[in-house]
């Protein structure tokens, strides 16, 4: 398979290195569109929105994060995500996500001023991201 | 002499005072450990991010130009004040506000003056200065969404030329024993050092150079602005903790003089009694 080699990968928030592993790729949400990063891949820097992030461990199992607003680094060491959240499947508590979508779509439709209408649209992406995660996990499994 | 009564109601209210000042330092400490190694874990992605920074800027072969980066006339400058929402925290706020008026001191053109923490505001409004915005001091823990309104903020008038420079000032952390106020510059940023050598790693970007820096920017002055906070709440911690467990010590001090006191005119007075008791006794077996 074309897939097997692996590189190091990590996603780093402000609270802490959320992970570290050796991957065999990654497809992430970007600002433009989903990309995937294989193993070799040129230096690379693209803006992250929130969203699934997905990769696959060596043993061919794949693993989920919801990722928020960010970048993805590839060098030539490693490749980084640097995001403002990251959460695993079994920390997304899916009711509360659930409230804060309909929140978020509430506030969406009584137009409010800008800066409002931003933050409304931000969260409702949040709460997409978690609950698509939380989502692809029941599948998985 | 005070007499007994006065001196053991002296020590019950210091005793009190003290149990007060230990609660004080110990939850200090508490909270002091939380801002250190938030401060610590902060650090990584920060390096990092401003890693990135520069070589996005230095693999646009320097031409990258962003309003955040430019240098403009100045008109009007800002002073973003980190201090604390409450006292009681020795020489934290004094230390903090000195700089800032040092600072207000130094400038030529008019200062907005945006203040995080009551104590920093209160100040600055006693003196006449106006206080053009006024921010609640994350006083637990910082959130990075509490953050993101203020640097938003900031940014936002930035951009509609409010003000030309924007500074912050906030009591960086060195030790537990030490913190230094510092005003350092905010806005527009620093550009990285190694901007005129040629690129390191041609990077392809993604979007383009000009819309990543819109993201990334905002996102860096959000980084900085947080570090000022975190550090600024773990400065204040220290200074409480330090000034609480002198004031408990003090207490202690003058409990253990107090109490010697009282023993003495405790024993005083016993004599006294002794003394009246023998010589009642002396006197009835004299006449005897």
């Amino acid at each position: 398979m074309a897939d097997e080699k692996t590189f190091p990968f990590e996603i780093l928030t402000l609270q802490n290195l959320f992970l570290r592993e050796e991957i065999r790729f990654v497809i992430a949400p970007g600002q433009e569109g989903v990309f995937e990063i294989l193993a070799h891949h040129a230096p690379f820097v693209f803006a992250l929105k929130p969203g699934p992030l997905r990769m696959r461990l060596p043993d061919g199992q794949d693993q989920y994060v919801a990722v928020g607003t960010g970048f993805l680094v590839v060098q030539k060491e490693r490749t980084t995500v640097l995001t403002r959240s990251a959460e695993r499947p079994e920390e997304i508590d899916v009711e509360r996500a659930r409230r804060a979508k309909e929140r978020a779509e509430q506030r969406l439709q009584q137009k409010s001023a800008d800066f409002e209408m931003a933050r409304a649209e931000a969260s409702l992406q949040r709460a997409l991201a978690r609950l698509k995660v939380a989502d692809y996990a029941v599948v998985a499994k | 002499m005070a007499s007994l009564r006065d001196i053991r109601r002296r020590i019950k209210g210091v005793k009190n005072i003290r149990q007060v000042t230990r609660a004080m330092n110990m939850i200090a400490a508490a909270r002091l450990r939380r801002a250190q190694s938030k401060a610590l874990s902060a650090r990584p992605y920060a390096e990092r991010l401003s890693e990135i920074l520069q070589d996005v800027v230095t693999s646009s072969g320097g031409a990258a130009r962003h309003p955040l980066m430019a240098d403009r006339p100045v008109k009007n400058v800002a002073l973003v004040l980190i201090t604390a929402d409450r006292g009681l925290c020795g020489p934290f706020n004094a230390g903090i506000l000195r700089e800032a008026q040092r600072f207000l001191n130094e400038q030529t053109v008019p200062v907005e003056i945006i203040t995080v923490g009551r104590k920093g505001r209160d100040h600055f409004q006693r003196l006449g200065y106006k206080i053009s915005q006024h921010f609640p001091q994350p006083s637990r823990d910082v959130h990075l969404e509490e953050v993101g309104n203020i640097s938003k903020r900031i940014i936002a008038d930035y951009g509609a030329a409010k003000y030309d420079k924007v500074y912050l000032g906030y009591a960086k952390f060195v030790s537990v024993l030490r913190s230094e106020p510092t005003v350092i510059q905010l806005l527009p940023l620093n550009r990285p050092e190694t901007a005129k050598q040629g690129p390191k790693t041609a990077y392809q970007f993604e979007p383009d150079v000009e819309e990543l820096l819109d993201i990334l920017l905002p996102q860096y002055i959000e980084v900085l602005a947080y570090r000022a906070l975190v550090e600024s709440l773990a400065s204040e911690q220290a200074a409480r903790m330090v000034a609480m467990k002198a004031a408990t010590d003090s207490a202690s001090d003058m409990i253990t003089s107090l109490t010697r006191e009282y023993n003495g005119a405790r024993q005083g007075s016993i004599t006294t009694a002794l003394l009246e008791v023998v010589a009642g006794a002396d006197a009835l077996a004299k006449k005897e």
